[in-house]
């Protein structure tokens, strides 16, 4: 496995450990608050830094030689040790914030309303809070550096207005026009941003990928589209080049703009302080202390403005976070392959009356979208029966099992549920795991039971060789055939052991001796369980108990094979007059 | 090799827009010279006590201040120069690539670094790096020359904490990108599962096994083992840095030290002494500077190498060659392996095509058609065995396939890029969109050049639509209708039959009653065609295409099906 032992060696753990308790007690404000913001967090740290500088600043009370004694001592020290000592540091908070918050952004992504994730208007939050984790631990350099540069400028304008008091008031103005002029300018990220949202780069982005990326690799060759699409690509690179010009130049315009203010407003300063006479250690302080002072102060507005973009970021993480469910404590899984314990297996409880599932006059809506998906309907699941549900596509089939299952809920109506479900998807996610773990996904709790996965993936007509069952992660997914992927999503409801199994369109991928033998096989494995199964393929639903047509999002038959059949004229008489004409 | 297409695809891309370059130069240098020109008027100032002085330090802060607002505006064109000669050399190397190539991870691990160079700027970055290297290079002669004016040994001890600083920073970067190296797969790994909630689908069956918190302890477990290997590099880094960083703060206060000594001995004046310790300082800085800037380049070197490698594979690579065929294609004893497989996809495989008949492929899971279709499709080479045509005019390909392609671009671009010649003709978009069904329309209502948000579904039609109307001599579906419903997917077959009339077509499917409609059938079996025949000869003889037909068809025709009758 790839767990290793976590040893952090090195004469820095002391520091190391004193800044988790501080991190410790931050982070919980991050679970406990919401609404915390990225700047608190990186208080702590910020502090380390902050009162270094402002210590090595305070050497100005000392002139003239003990000042600059000091001074050197200041000005070294720092350098020495941003990276001896704060980058390590550094490293370690970066490595922590990670490890906290990105669990605790899986959890609440795996709680929160499913139909969030699909909503077109949260997408802007989504993805924000996936940069949210790296902004808070930008955010802690910001923020240092924030305080460090106001506990400089606050030094040396307190030092410069006990020698000269007016320079001090030009100098602290020079700061406050800088700070006003900052807001003014644009940064850096907000030229990036700015830019980044015009058309014509995104699709520079979108052509360069189509040409060197493995997606269109074959359809590349097959059309041969590759010089239209190069031609087009640097087409739109000398497109964006000429939108981008113009907004650089503006930006550019601005920024000099601020710079000439502030930079005149220094220069007076100095002079006031050199017209003004005195001795010359005096003199040298006071002009050093003005030159921090204003340096260190223009700089303030640039941290400020970094930090909220962080913030941003960090304040959708926070609305992630609120969302969901965090997990109280994440630790590493002590192994990950423990012997297998002896399970129980609780047979279900049969009775064909008693629905274990039913949704009752359900409409839903997609957000987004006008026409509902569903629209006033009902259906009941009783125990231990075989339902089929068909229908056209688009005819509200995906929807109706994701409000079974419980992945969206109704806009009127209600659903209910008894019992635990067990789903293979259509579109069933080709995880990267082993297929011992990729099975025992359907119940993690059995994660380490290794008979009870080798014996499901039997019972799925698995036969895998042992390193793929409990090997490293597959390299490559020609190791396992379409056949068997589809084998092993149903395996996985197999191992969940639910009483209640949802199979979308679970053979599509299959050729008709594999259809037919897998349905042979969890035929007999389905014995126990109540089934729903949507499908294209009639053949496969005409034995169900019960087959449930949809349209348009409605129920508009309902029976066994036969009944529907009687009406000729109905949907499924005519799709399965289309399939079955055929085949015969 | 590798290195001399190095030097060429940066000289290349340097060379294709010069101009900025030399621009951005010229600005690198004066600010390093007015680095020089402040350190002066620092030295001049306490002495000399002018205004005139203050004014020449401000001026000169204010020069540089504005030459570092100049530059990203002078160097955005440069960028995109390099960008656009990078570019095109790895887009025609891309394309000249076998197509193999993209089913090796260990390739799309180089083409990944390959492109990195391009996303990240990577050849900019060099080029930025050396002009910072100049800047600060005329800065250390600027400042130097004050130096040496105040006392003529501290130019020594500083650069000698320089070449400290040089060696560090190297072993670093050839550290990270080692590990980097190394740990790539599982590096991707950890991404891959840190990423796994974002996906609905994923995040669906999550929710549905409860396999919230084991999903989190998966992640959390390989990234603590990643992180075990940055903190021993880390340490490693830490323990150099000390040294270096020691060395630097002992030559600078050497030189402060050394600055008292001469102003007690009344050989410079405070000034002086301030002037020096900054000098010193700022010469250090610099040599920091340039370290890193020489370390950083190391790294984009290390990157660029694995471009030249891709370029360098795709020279040596040919294109394949046009078949060329009137009536008939003949495939002759086709054999293939996936590279790093044990097993042949295909061990011997005769096939002819025949203009005017639809050729069905039909199979069990992998026997073998999905690779059999890549190499009719000319995308595989086949390790021996040949495909050839009865000459006459060059045969256009065409496919659609399953697991189609996501373009993301305007809906004439993504059905045009069938045959980009014909891409301002609407009038056969139309008709391939309107052929394709009307998903395709459907996505197609707000124009063709709109890019819409599409679903699913509209996006299999516009690949078909794709498909049509490449208008290909040779055309291969390859499954394309597993999430059509009955009524949608028998249109579809429908309309491809009349397709078939005057090309090479061939269909992989695995529903016989598509495969019914073909003329002929061939049957595959682990890498071989093992029946072939019309749906009538094959019925009757028989074998395997039978007892493929009886399974899918015995549940439409007596009363069977998969669910015995409790």
């Amino acid at each position: 496995m790839e767990i290793q032992s976590t040893k952090r060696p090195g004469p820095w753990a002391g520091l190391s450990f004193v800044f988790r308790t501080l991190w410790t007690a931050a982070r919980f404000h991050v679970a406990v608050d919401a609404g915390l913001t990225a700047a608190e967090a990186a208080a702590p740290l910020a502090l380390l830094q902050g009162t270094r500088t402002v210590l090595a600043d305070l050497a100005l009370r000392r002139p003239p030689w003990g000042g600059f004694a000091l001074l050197a001592l200041g000005e070294a020290i720092p350098a020495f040790g941003s990276r001896v000592v704060y980058g390590p540091l550094a490293e370690a908070i970066s490595d922590r914030v990670t490890l906290f918050l990105q669990p605790q952004w899986a959890s609440s992504l795996l709680t929160m309303p499913w139909g969030r994730l699909t909503d077109p208007a949260s997408q802007e939050i989504l993805q924000g809070a996936r940069d949210g984790s790296a902004s808070v631990e930008v955010a802690f350099d910001l923020a240092s550096a924030l305080i460090r540069d106001l506990g400089r400028t606050g030094c040396a304008l307190g030092f410069l207005f006990t020698l000269r008091p007016l320079a001090a008031l030009m100098a602290l103005v020079a700061c406050c026009l800088s700070l006003l002029f900052w807001r003014l300018a644009t940064t850096q990220w907000e030229e990036e941003q700015r830019l980044s949202a015009l058309p014509i780069r995104q699709r520079t982005g979108v052509l360069f990928t189509i040409l060197t990326g493995q997606g269109a690799a074959a359809e590349l060759r097959i059309f041969g589209y590759a010089r239209y699409v190069r031609d087009a690509w640097q087409r739109a690179i000398v497109g964006s080049q000429r939108a981008e010009g113009r907004l650089q130049l503006l930006m550019g315009m601005r920024r000099i703009a601020v710079d000439v203010a502030c930079i005149g407003l220094t220069i007076a300063s100095a002079v006031l302080v050199m017209a003004h006479g005195g001795s010359v250690a005096v003199e040298g302080s006071a002009l050093w202390a003005l030159i921090t002072a204003t340096q260190s102060g223009g700089d303030i507005g640039y941290w400020l403005k970094s930090l909220a973009k962080e913030n941003q970021n960090a304040a959708r993480l926070a609305e992630v976070l609120a969302q969901g469910r965090l997990l109280p404590r994440v630790r590493r899984p002590a192994s990950l392959h423990r012997p297998g314990r002896s399970l129980r297996h609780v047979p279900p409880v049969r009775s064909h009356d008693e629905p274990i599932a039913a949704l009752r006059d359900v409409t839903f809506t997609y957000p987004g979208s006008v026409a509902p998906a569903i629209q006033g309907l009902s259906l009941e699941i009783r125990s231990g029966e075989r339902l089929a549900l068909v229908g056209p596509n688009g005819s509200g089939k995906s929807t109706v099992i994701r409000l079974l299952v419980g992945l969206l809920s109704p806009d009127e109506g209600s659903v209910h549920r008894t019992v635990r479900v067990g789903i293979a998807l259509q579109d069933f996610p080709r995880y990267r795991f082993t297929a011992g773990e990729y099975v025992a996904m359907g119940r993690t709790s059995w994660m380490h039971a290794e008979h009870r996965i080798r014996s499901t993936l039997r019972r799925a007509g698995l036969d895998l060789p042992p390193h793929q069952v409990l090997g490293r992660i597959r390299k490559r997914a020609k190791d396992i055939s379409g056949g068997q992927w589809q084998r092993l999503a149903l395996a996985k409801v197999l191992y969940s052991d639910a009483p209640l199994w949802v199979l979308d369109e679970p053979t599509s991928a299959l050729d008709p001796l594999a259809e037919a033998r897998l349905y042979g096989d969890f035929q007999q494995q389905s014995a126990r369980a109540t089934v729903v199964l949507v499908t294209h393929r009639l053949g496969a639903a005409r034995t169900a108990d019960r087959i449930v047509v949809l349209d348009g999002g409605r129920v508009v038959q309902d029976g066994t094979h036969a009944e529907l059949l009687a009406d000729r004229t109905g949907l499924y008489g005519r799709m399965w007059q289309a399939q079955s004409g055929w085949v015969q | 090799m590798k290195r001399n297409t190095l030097v060429r695809l940066v000289g290349q891309a340097v060379m294709r827009d010069p101009l900025p370059l030399a621009l951005d130069l010229l600005v690198a240098l004066i600010q390093g010279g007015l680095y020089g020109g402040v350190v002066a008027a620092l030295a001049h100032l306490v002495d000399v006590r002018t205004v005139r002085a203050v004014l020449l330090w401000g001026g000169a802060q204010l020069l540089v201040a504005l030459c570092g607002r100049l530059r990203p505006v002078l160097t955005r064109r440069a960028q995109n120069g390099i960008r656009l000669a990078l570019g095109e050399q790895l887009a025609e190397a891309t394309a000249r690539l076998p197509y193999a190539d993209f089913e090796r991870s260990d390739f799309l691990g180089d083409l990944e670094q390959a492109t990195s160079v391009l996303h990240e700027d990577r050849v900019y970055q060099l080029v930025q790096g050396a002009l910072t290297t100049v800047t600060e290079g005329s800065r250390i002669v600027a400042v130097s020359a004050v130096l040496v004016g105040l006392s003529p040994w501290l130019a020594l001890p500083a650069a000698a904490a320089g070449a400290v600083q040089v060696w560090a920073d190297a072993r670093r970067v050839r550290e990270q990108y080692s590990l980097y190296r190394k740990r790539e797969d599982r590096q991707r790994f950890a991404d891959y599962l840190g990423g796994l909630p974002k996906d609905p689908a994923v995040n669906a069956e999550v929710r549905i096994f409860g396999a919230r918190r084991w999903l989190i302890h998966r992640w959390y477990a390989v990234w603590r083992g990643l992180q075990a290997g940055n903190h021993a590099l880390a340490d490693r880094q830490m323990r150099r840095d000390a040294l270096t960083r020691g060395a630097t703060l002992a030559v600078y206060l050497g030189a402060f030290a050394w600055g008292v000594v001469l102003a007690a001995h009344g050989q410079i004046r405070l000034g002086g002494v301030v002037a020096l310790a900054a000098g010193v300082r700022s010469v250090q800085v610099a040599t920091e500077e340039i370290s890193y800037q020489m370390a950083d380049g190391q790294r984009h070197v290390l990157h660029l190498l694995d471009a030249a490698h891709v370029i360098d594979r795709s020279a040596a690579c040919l294109p394949s060659p046009s078949l060329k065929a009137s009536e008939t294609i003949t495939a002759t004893g086709l054999t293939y392996r996936y590279p790093g497989s044990r097993h042949r996809a295909l061990k011997g495989v005769d096939l002819e095509l025949r203009r005017g008949r639809l050729l069905a492929l039909v199979g069990e899971n992998g026997s073998g058609k999905t690779t059999l279709a890549r190499i009719l499709l000319g995308l595989l080479e086949p390790e021996s065995g040949t495909i050839a045509g009865d000459g006459g005019v060059p045969a256009r390909r065409s496919a659609v396939f399953q697991d189609f392609v996501r373009y993301h671009l305007s809906v004439r671009e993504e059905v045009g890029l069938g045959d980009w010649s014909r891409l301002s003709d609407d009038a056969s978009l139309w008709e391939a969109l309107t052929a394709a069904g009307p998903g395709a329309t459907a996505a197609a209502q707000l124009g063709l050049d709109s890019l819409p948000v599409l679903s699913g579904g509209q996006r299999q039609a516009l690949a078909l639509a794709r498909g049509l109307f490449a208008q290909g001599d040779l055309v291969i579906l390859d499954e394309p209708t597993a999430a059509l419903d009955p009524l949608a997917e028998q249109e579809l077959f429908g309309r491809f039959v009349s397709v078939s009339r005057g090309r090479f077509t061939v269909i992989v499917t695995h529903r016989m009653g598509a495969a019914q409609l073909a003329d002929d059938i061939a049957v595959m079996e682990r890498g071989r065609i093992v029946e072939r025949g019309s749906h009538n000869e094959l019925l009757m003889a028989r074998g395997r295409y039978a007892r493929m037909w009886e399974a899918q068809s015995r549940w439409y025709r007596d009363g069977s099906g998969p669910w015995r009758s409790r």
